[in-house]
């Protein structure tokens, strides 16, 4: 059942193996008005950078009903440029406040010479950016005092140069600087269909200790002449044969914490809930009721 | 090879420019031309950077329709691309950018009703303060009452235009066309002077006297309150329109100047 009011919570043990959902402005009314029976809530750090008004307060009154869990998106991690510090301090603030159970960001870049995409664009899996990210998840790590979570991004194109696979670009970064990942199901499933791998060969791939969270979504097809690419574009329902594969994922890395996300189209909150409530079902049919 | 900065380079200007020429030679075809892979991208930045303009003025959506909006978007991004990984800050420059954009033509109040829209959001997500300590105010010595310099709250904002802002934003403001006044404004109808500041639960926007809109802006710029008078038409007011501006909650904090 999810915590009792005032509760305080930090680290990893304080999330319960039950799934959580990624939390929307649009929905603080609802989840204050009847929370639901959710194990966590998941927010973008940058929704909740601001100095003050109504989100952060909605953000203080969630947070003494839930675990946390804070998911950034615009660090850019894998810019050739250095850290944006201010957006650093704008995190460790927020970490400092709310006392997260996960921190995480993404394998990605976004920004460079000042100019930010502000998407989560794909790396090149060379030994030039492996030892950046090393560095950069050690710099943050440091910075926050704690372990932070790396999230396989989709992608829609790889490079020529690359000579690292993600599943071994994912492992050398976790030994290296400590840190977890996030693993995001769809977005393997997206990459395999969009590049050509067997997901169950990335799932093996991937040491079993280092994965401490899933996410799952929903994907759209787009179709260019007689190939179609999927986009992650988490605005419906996560699809069957993503299902499957987490429950692949579920009996390789363990009853590890689930994150339903959903950003656009967004439905109302019981269809999130339900979303969640059908990652249980699956969690307990491979681990047992552990909730 | 090419190095991660030259990548980045490269793949940069495909997302934010569409420029894909150079980027094309990195990338993997796969059964499908590079350049297609990499304006997928270029379309994503697009679409959330006119999604992200569309829901932070939503005034300014209404009036001149979203296919406008969506254009003036994407001129925009390539002239103010985004400086930050927060979004939120993409739409600072939108007001000037639509003044230089419309100059002379009969849609030059957008300019205004953007630069609107953008301080109600920073209204919205400014810090919170503590009221005016009106008994440390008092307790200030009459003789030394020239050399108060007063501070506005964060979380409020002085905006001021040729047109009537305030009526235009409050006629198209509503989600509900039913509660649209549309063609109920004169443009002609005179200036407008907007005071937004946060309350606990919405945004007000009210309309204020000049004399009380030129004072605040005066504290705003750090002038101490025997200089405000000078300048003032009537000083005789300074104490009524002072008296208003405690009332609203605009003035936060003071100091004694040296």
């Amino acid at each position: 059942m999810f915590r009792a009011s005032g509760t305080r919570v930090c680290g990893p043990a304080a999330i319960p193996a039950r799934a959580g959902i990624g939390l929307r402005a649009r929905h603080h009314d609802a989840i204050l008005a009847t929370p639901p029976p959710v194990g966590f809530l998941e927010a973008h750090s940058e929704n909740y950078f601001a100095e003050g008004g109504a989100q952060i307060e909605y953000l203080e009154r969630l947070r003494s009903l839930y675990p946390l869990s804070l998911h950034g998106v615009g660090l850019s991690l894998g810019s050739a440029d250095p850290l944006d510090r201010e957006h650093l301090h704008r995190l460790q603030r927020l970490v400092d406040r709310f006392e997260p159970a996960f921190v995480s960001e993404h394998l990605s870049w976004g920004a460079l010479g000042g100019r930010h995409a502000n998407d989560l664009l794909p790396l090149p899996y060379t030994e030039e950016s492996l030892q950046l990210m090393i560095d950069r998840v050690t710099q943050v790590q440091d910075l926050l005092g704690r372990r932070i979570l790396i999230e396989n991004v989709s992608s829609y194109l790889t490079y020529t140069c690359s000579t690292l696979t993600e599943p071994q670009f994912l492992t050398a970064l976790a030994v290296e600087s400590d840190c977890g990942l996030l693993l995001d199901v769809n977005n393997v499933y997206v990459n395999a269909r969009n590049h050509g791998f067997d997901a169950r060969d990335y799932l093996v791939g991937i040491p079993r200790r280092v994965v401490m969270e899933i996410h799952l979504a929903g994907h759209s097809t787009n179709r260019h002449g007689d190939r179609e690419i999927l986009i992650d574009t988490h605005s419906t329902h996560v699809c069957e044969a993503v299902w499957s594969l987490y429950e692949l994922a579920l009996d390789r890395f363990g009853d590890v914490p689930t994150l339903i996300e959903w950003d656009t189209d967004l439905p109302d909150l019981d269809v999130l809930v339900a979303e969640a409530a059908t990652a249980d079902q699956r969690r307990e049919r491979l681990h047992g009721l552990a909730a | 090879m090419a190095s991660l900065r030259e990548i980045e380079r490269a793949f940069l200007n495909a997302v934010l420019f569409g420029e894909t020429d150079e980027i094309t030679r990195h990338i993997v075809g796969a059964g499908l031309d590079p350049r297609r892979r990499a304006a997928i991208y270029h379309h994503n930045a697009l679409a959330t950077f006119t999604g992200m303009i569309a829901a932070t003025f939503p005034v300014l959506e209404r009036l001149a329709g979203a296919d406008w909006l969506r254009q003036v978007a994407t001129e925009y991004m390539q002239r103010y691309p985004s400086r930050s990984g927060n979004l939120h800050h993409v739409g600072a420059h939108l007001g000037d950018y639509l003044e230089r954009r419309l100059w002379g033509t009969q849609y030059e109040y957008f300019a205004d009703v953007a630069r609107l829209e953008w301080n109600y959001q920073e209204v919205l997500v400014a810090m919170e303060r503590a009221t005016l300590d009106l008994e440390r105010l008092a307790a200030v010595a009459a003789e030394r009452h020239d050399r108060i310099v007063f501070e506005l709250a964060p979380a409020a904002r002085l905006v001021a235009s040729r047109f009537p802002l305030l009526a235009i934003w409050r006629a198209n403001r509503s989600e509900s066309c039913a509660d649209m006044q549309e063609g109920t404004v004169d443009l002609a109808a005179g200036p407008s002077r907007v005071l937004l500041i946060r309350r606990p639960d919405h945004v007000e926007l009210r309309e204020l006297p000049q004399s009380d809109f030129e004072f605040l802006e005066a504290c705003g710029r750090g002038q101490p309150l025997g200089h405000i008078a000078e300048t003032l038409d009537s000083p005789e007011s300074l104490p009524a329109i002072l008296a208003r501006a405690v009332s609203a909650g605009v003035l936060v904090d003071f100091h004694l100047e040296n």
